[in-house]
C-alpha cells in the first residue's frame, strides 16, 4: 500500500514537472510583456524591472483592440454555431442513413481533412473575388462553415455511432418526428462532443490568420490576429507589444476554456456517453 | 422504394445534409476541382492565361528531386510527431480523468499551448532554441544546448517535432478526455489505480472502448502534422540551408517564390494524395480493430 | 408545438444573423464614386514602417478630404508574394504597391507605365535615381527610398581596439581589412558580425558577384545568362573568388563563429550597436533596430567590402547602393480617377514637408531627392550618402532581373559554406547548378 501511495505521488510529481515544461514558454511571454523588446533581446530570462503596462497600452492602441475584438467575436461565435449545427445534423444523417451518396460525401469530407490549404487558396480567392464576394464577414463565416464542417461531421459521426438506436426508436413509437428526435434525444447525449468541438473550433477561428487575411480586405473588418501586423517587420519581430497583445487576445479564449472545461468534466462524471 | 418514401428521404437529406453539403461544395470541392484543373494548364496570375499543357506540370514534379526528398523528410517528421503526441496525450488524458483535485488546472495547463496561433508560437520557440537554451547551456555547461538546435540539421528536425507535439498534445488530450467519457467510471478508476493489472486493464478494456477517440486523434494528428506550415515558417524557415523544409513549405516556395504556380499546385495535389492514403488507411485499419473487439 | 419549432427558429436566427452582417458593405475594395470621392489601397511590403504610412494617409486625407487611402499590410511571416498574387487573382489589385523592383518587373503588365511622369521625376530626384529605377527601359515604379550596404563599423569599438582614430579610407584592400581585424581581435573584441540569414548571405553578399562584373547592368545580366547556359563559370571568376576570399576572412573573425547560422537580426544588430562587435556586414536599414536602442554607441560608419589586394579594383572603394522599393500604380483594375489620385499622393509623399519628414526622420530612410530639407538622424544612412555624393557606389541593378528565389536558394548554399558543410568547390557547384536550372525560364 505504501508503495502504491508512493507511486501515486510520483505520478503527480511527474505531471507537475511536465506541466512546468509545458508552461515555460507561456511564462516567458507573460514575463516579457512587461519588458521592452530591447530587454527581451538582451536576455529573455531576466525579470521585469517594474510592473509597467506600456506594452499593453501601446498594443491596445496599435491593434485597435476593441474593434478587432468585436470582429473576432462576431466571426468566431457565428462560425462555430453554424459549424456545430450543420455538422451535428450531417453527422447524424451519415450514421443513421447508409445511402450510397452519404457514403461518398462522408468519404469526400474525410479526405478533405488531408487537403493542404495552399491547393485551395488561389482558386478560392479567384472564384470569390471575381464574383465580387470577398471582403465580407458573412462570406468568411460561410467559408469557415465549409472548412469546419468536415471535421465536425467526422467527430460527430464517430460518437453518434455509439448511441444505441433503441433510444430513438422508442421516441418514434411515441410519434416524435425525425427532427424532433434528433434535437430532443440525440443532441443532449452529444454534449461533451459539442463542448470539445466548441473549444477546438473557437481556437482555430480565433487565432486564424491566413484565411481572414485573404478574405477581409477593409481595415474595419480586421480581426485580432490581423491587427498584429504592426509588430512584424520584414526581418524581425517587435516582441514586447506583440506579447502584450497576445495575452490580451488569449484571455477571452482562456476564460471560455475554463468555463467549458467544467462542462466536459460534468459530461464525464454523468457518463453521458455509454 | 415508393415515391412517397423517396420524397421523404430527399427531405431528410436536404434538411440534415443540405447546408453542410452546400458549404462544403462551395468552399472546398469546387475550388479543389478548379485547382486540380489549373495543374493541367500553364496558368499563372500574371498572364491569367490558362491553356492546357497536359501532364507537363506533373512531369516537373517527378523531376523535382528536392520535393521527393522533402516528402520523405515530412514522412519521418509526421511519424515521430504522431507517435510522440498520441502516446503522451493518451497517458496525460488518462491521468487527468480520475476526478482528483487540481485536475482542472492541470488540464488547462496542458492545453494552453493551443491558445496561441502557430506563427507567434514558432517565433517564441525560435527565441527559446536560439537564445535561451544556448544561454543556459553555456551557463551550466550542458553540451546538448551549447549551440542552437536550429542550426544543426538533425537537431532542427527534433526541434520541429517537439514544438509540433508540444502543441498537439493538449489538443489530442481533450479529444481523449471526451473519449474516456464513454468509459464506465469503475473501469476508469481501476485504470487509474496503480496495480499490477493496470496495463492489462488499459490494453484489454480501455483501448477498445476508446477506439473512436483514437481514430480521431491519429487522423487529426496525421493531417495536422502533414500540413504543418506556420510553425515551419516561423521556427526554422526551412533552415539550416533548406534541410528542414516540410512539403507544404516547399510547395508554397515553389508556387509563390519560384513563381512556378502550376508545379507547386501539382505538388500540393501529390501531397494531398499521400496524406489521404496514409490517413484513410490508418483509420480503415483502426476501424477493423474496433469491429473485432 | 414550441419544441418542434425551436430548432427551426434557431436555424432562422443564424441565417438572419448571417444576412445581417453581410449587409455591411458590398465591395469595399478600392473604388471611386460620382461625387469625386476616391478610395485608394496601398500594398506595403516595407512592413517596419506600416504605422508611419498609416499616419501619412490620415494627414493626406485631412488635406484632401475626398481621397481615402487604406493600408494593406503584408502578412506576418513574410508571405508577401502570396498575398500580392491573391489580390491580383481575386481581381482586387491594390491601387499603389510598394514593391521590390524585381516583383514589379515580373508583373509589369499589371502596372501603369509612368512615362508621362518621367521627366518631372528626373527633375526632382538626384542624378541617376530615375534611371536606376527603370525596368526594361520603362518607368513603372517611382523611387522613394535608397539604401546602401557594406561593412558597417562601430567607431568607438574600432578606435578603442586600435588605440587611435580610425580612418575608414585606410582600408583599401583585403589585407588591410585582415590586419585591422587582427588588431581588434588582439584587443579582445569580436572583429566582425556576420548575420547568417539567407537574405544577407545570398542577396547582399553573394549577390555582389553579379554586380561586380562591370559597371554596366546589361553586361552583368549577360554574365548571369552565361552562368545559366554554362558559358560562364564561377571557378575562374575574379570577382567571385575575390569576394569569397574576403568572406573567408570575415568567417574567420566572425563574432558568431561558434554558431554562425543562429541569425537573430535583433540580437546581431544590437550587439553591434553596443560595441560587442566592431564591424557588421549590413546596411543602413538596420537603423530601424539600432536607432531606438538604449545605451548604444553614437558613431557609426560604413566601408566597402574589399575584394582584392589592388586598391584600384572596382568594389574596393565603392559601396553597394540601390533603390530597394518602388511605388507602382495598378493598371489592371483601377479607374483613371484612382490612378490620377495615386499619382498625386505619391508626388505629395516625396515632395511635401510632411511626407519627407515621415520618410527621412520617422522611417529613418534615405530619400534620393534633391530638395530634402529634413536632416536624417540615421547616422549610417548619412555615411552612405557621403559615398553617393562622391559617386563611389556599386550599381546593383542587375538583381532586379534575377529570379525571385535566387537569394533563398543560393543563400542556402552560402549558409552551408559558412557552416563548413561544403567547401569552395561545393559552393561553386551548387550555385552554378541553381543557375543552370533557371536556363530558359
Amino acid at each position: 500500500m505504501t508503495a502504491q501511495r508512493w507511486l501515486v505521488s510520483l505520478k503527480t510529481i511527474v505531471l507537475y514537472v511536465l506541466l512546468l515544461v509545458f508552461l515555460t514558454p507561456f511564462l516567458i511571454i507573460i514575463m516579457n510583456s512587461f519588458k521592452t523588446t530591447e530587454q527581451f533581446v538582451d536576455n529573455p530570462l531576466s525579470l521585469p524591472q517594474g510592473l509597467t503596462l506600456d506594452n499593453y497600452t501601446s498594443a491596445w492602441d496599435s491593434m485597435n483592440f476593441w474593434d478587432g475584438f468585436m470582429n473576432s467575436l462576431t466571426i468566431t461565435v457565428l462560425s462555430v454555431l453554424v459549424i456545430l449545427l450543420f455538422s451535428s445534423m450531417t453527422g447524424y444523417l451519415f450514421v443513421r442513413f447508409k445511402w450510397r451518396v452519404n457514403g461518398w460525401l462522408f468519404f469526400a469530407m474525410l479526405a478533405s481533412l488531408a487537403l493542404p490549404f495552399q491547393v485551395l487558396m488561389i482558386p478560392l480567392v479567384m472564384l470569390y473575388g471575381n464574383l465580387g464576394l470577398l471582403d465580407s464577414k458573412a462570406i468568411l463565416i460561410f467559408m469557415y462553415a465549409g472548412f469546419g464542417v468536415p471535421f465536425g461531421v467526422f467527430t460527430f459521426h464517430g460518437f453518434i455511432k455509439g448511441i444505441p438506436y433503441e433510444l430513438e426508436e422508442s421516441a418514434f413509437m411515441e410519434g416524435s418526428s425525425r427532427v424532433h428526435t434528433f434535437f430532443r434525444i440525440v443532441l443532449p447525449l452529444l454534449k461533451p462532443v459539442f463542448v470539445t468541438l466548441i473549444v477546438l473550433d473557437v481556437l482555430w477561428i480565433w487565432n486564424d490568420y491566413l484565411l481572414p487575411s485573404l478574405v477581409l480586405l477593409s481595415p474595419d473588418y480586421r480581426t485580432l490576429p490581423l491587427s498584429t501586423y504592426n509588430f512584424f517587420s520584414s526581418y524581425s519581430v517587435d516582441f514586447s507589444p506583440l506579447m502584450a497583445g497576445l495575452i490580451m487576445t488569449i484571455i477571452p479564449v482562456l476564460v471560455m476554456y475554463l468555463f467549458l472545461q467544467k462542462q466536459i468534466i460534468k459530461g464525464i462524471t454523468e457518463g453521458a456517453l455509454k | 422504394m415508393t415515391r412517397k418514401q423517396w420524397m421523404r428521404n430527399t427531405g431528410i437529406f436536404l434538411l440534415f445534409g443540405g447546408p453542410s453539403v452546400i458549404a462544403f461544395m462551395a468552399v472546398v470541392v469546387i475550388p479543389f476541382v478548379v485547382g486540380l484543373y489549373l495543374t493541367f494548364t500553364n496558368w499563372d496570375v500574371n498572364t491569367g492565361d490558362s491553356s492546357l499543357v497536359g501532364l507537363a506540370n506533373y512531369k516537373q514534379v517527378w523531376l523535382d528531386t528536392v520535393f521527393w526528398q522533402q516528402l520523405w523528410f515530412t514522412l519521418r517528421y509526421v511519424f515521430c510527431t504522431v507517435v510522440l503526441a498520441n502516446v503522451a496525450a493518451f497517458f496525460i488524458a488518462l491521468a487527468l480523468t480520475g476526478g482528483r483535485r487540481g485536475e482542472q488546472w492541470l488540464r488547462t495547463g496542458f492545453f494552453t499551448p493551443n491558445l496561441i496561433g502557430g506563427i507567434v508560437l514558432g517565433y517564441l520557440w525560435q527565441t527559446l532554441f536560439s537564445q535561451v537554451l544556448p544561454y543556459l547551456g553555456e551557463k551550466y555547461g550542458w553540451s546538448l544546448f551549447a549551440t542552437s538546435w536550429l542550426t544543426d540539421t538533425d537537431k532542427a528536425f527534433w526541434a520541429l517535432v517537439i514544438v509540433t507535439a508540444w502543441q498537439l498534445i493538449g489538443y489530442l488530450m481533450i479529444i481523449y478526455i471526451a473519449g474516456f467519457a464513454g468509459v464506465p467510471g469503475d473501469i476508469l478508476e481501476a485504470a487509474n489505480m496503480d496495480g499490477a493489472s493496470r496495463m492489462a486493464i488499459i490494453r484489454k478494456i480501455m483501448l477498445p472502448l476508446t477506439v473512436p477517440a483514437i481514430v480521431i486523434c491519429i487522423f487529426v494528428s496525421l493531417s495536422r502534422s502533414f500540413l504543418t506550415y506556420d510553425i515551419n515558417l516561423a521556427l526554422t524557415k526551412g533552415g539550416p540551408f533548406n534541410s528542414t523544409e516540410l512539403a507544404t513549405y516547399h510547395i508554397v516556395q515553389k508556387a509563390f517564390l519560384s513563381n512556378e504556380y502550376g508545379v507547386g499546385q501539382a505538388e500540393a495535389v501529390v501531397l494531398f494524395a499521400v496524406v489521404a492514403i496514409v490517413a484513410l488507411t490508418q483509420s480503415y485499419l483502426l476501424k477493423r480493430l474496433e469491429v473485432e473487439s | 408545438m414550441l419544441k418542434k419549432v425551436a430548432p427551426w427558429l434557431a436555424l432562422l436566427l443564424i441565417l438572419s444573423l448571417l444576412a445581417a452582417c453581410s449587409q455591411g458593405k458590398g465591395k469595399s475594395g478600392a473604388s471611386s464614386d460620382a461625387n469625386g470621392e476616391v478610395k485608394l489601397t496601398f500594398f506595403n511590403t516595407s512592413a517596419e514602417v506600416n504605422s508611419v504610412f498609416e499616419k501619412l494617409f490620415e494627414t493626406y486625407h485631412e488635406q484632401n478630404p475626398k481621397v481615402t487611402i487604406e493600408l494593406i499590410p503584408t502578412p506576418i511571416g513574410g508571405a508577401q508574394l502570396e498575398k500580392f498574387q491573391s489580390l491580383l487573382a481575386s481581381n482586387n489589385p491594390p491601387t499603389i504597391s510598394n514593391l521590390d523592383p524585381g516583383t514589379i518587373l515580373q508583373y509589369k503588365d499589371k502596372f501603369l507605365d509612368l512615362d508621362s511622369e518621367k521627366s518631372k521625376y528626373e527633375g526632382l530626384t538626384k542624378a541617376g535615381a530615375v534611371e536606376n529605377a527603370l525596368l526594361d527601359g520603362k518607368f513603372l515604379g517611382i523611387p522613394w527610398t535608397a539604401q546602401g550596404y557594406g561593412l558597417l563599423y562601430n567607431k568607438r569599438a574600432v578606435e578603442e581596439a586600435i588605440g587611435g582614430t580610425f580612418d575608414p579610407a585606410s582600408i583599401k584592400t583585403r589585407d588591410d581589412l585582415e590586419a585591422l581585424f587582427q588588431k581588434i581581435q588582439a584587443a579582445g573584441k569580436a572583429p566582425v558580425m556576420l548575420h547568417g540569414a539567407d537574405w544577407s548571405l545570398g542577396a547582399h553578399y553573394l549577390g555582389l558577384t553579379y554586380s561586380l562584373q562591370s559597371k554596366d547592368v546589361d553586361t552583368n545580366l549577360k554574365f548571369v545568362k552565361g552562368l545559366e547556359d554554362g558559358t560562364q563559370s564561377l571557378a575562374n571568376n575574379a570577382a567571385f573568388n575575390g569576394l569569397m576570399d574576403t568572406f573567408d576572412v570575415l568567417k574567420k573573425y566572425n563574432a558568431r563563429s561558434k554558431d554562425p547560422l543562429t541569425a537573430d537580426y535583433n540580437k546581431d544588430s544590437s550587439d553591434f550597436a553596443k560595441g560587442n562587435a566592431a564591424f557588421y556586414f549590413m546596411g543602413d536599414w538596420t537603423w530601424a533596430v539600432i536607432g531606438s536602442l538604449q545605451g548604444r554607441d553614437q558613431d557609426f560608419g560604413v566601408i566597402p567590402v574589399p575584394i582584392s589586394n589592388n586598391p584600384a579594383d572596382y568594389g574596393n572603394t565603392q559601396i553597394a547602393y540601390s533603390e530597394p522599393k518602388l511605388l507602382a500604380i495598378d493598371n489592371s483594375g483601377s479607374s483613371p480617377a484612382q490612378q490620377e489620385a495615386a499619382k498625386k499622393f505619391i508626388e505629395w509623399l516625396v515632395t511635401s514637408d510632411q511626407g519627407q519628414k515621415a520618410i527621412v526622420s520617422d522611417m529613418g530612410l534615405a530619400l534620393p531627392y534633391k530638395d530634402v530639407k529634413v536632416k536624417s538622424t540615421n547616422v549610417i544612412s548619412n555615411a552612405v550618402n557621403e559615398y553617393v555624393d562622391q559617386e563611389k557606389t556599386i550599381n546593383i541593378g542587375v538583381i532586379n532581373y534575377l529570379p525571385q528565389d535566387y537569394w533563398a536558394k543560393t543563400g542556402a548554399s552560402m549558409q552551408k559554406y559558412l557552416a563548413n558543410v561544403i567547401d569552395r568547390q561545393g559552393l561553386i557547384d551548387e550555385v552554378q547548378a541553381y543557375w543552370k536550372s533557371q536556363a530558359g525560364k
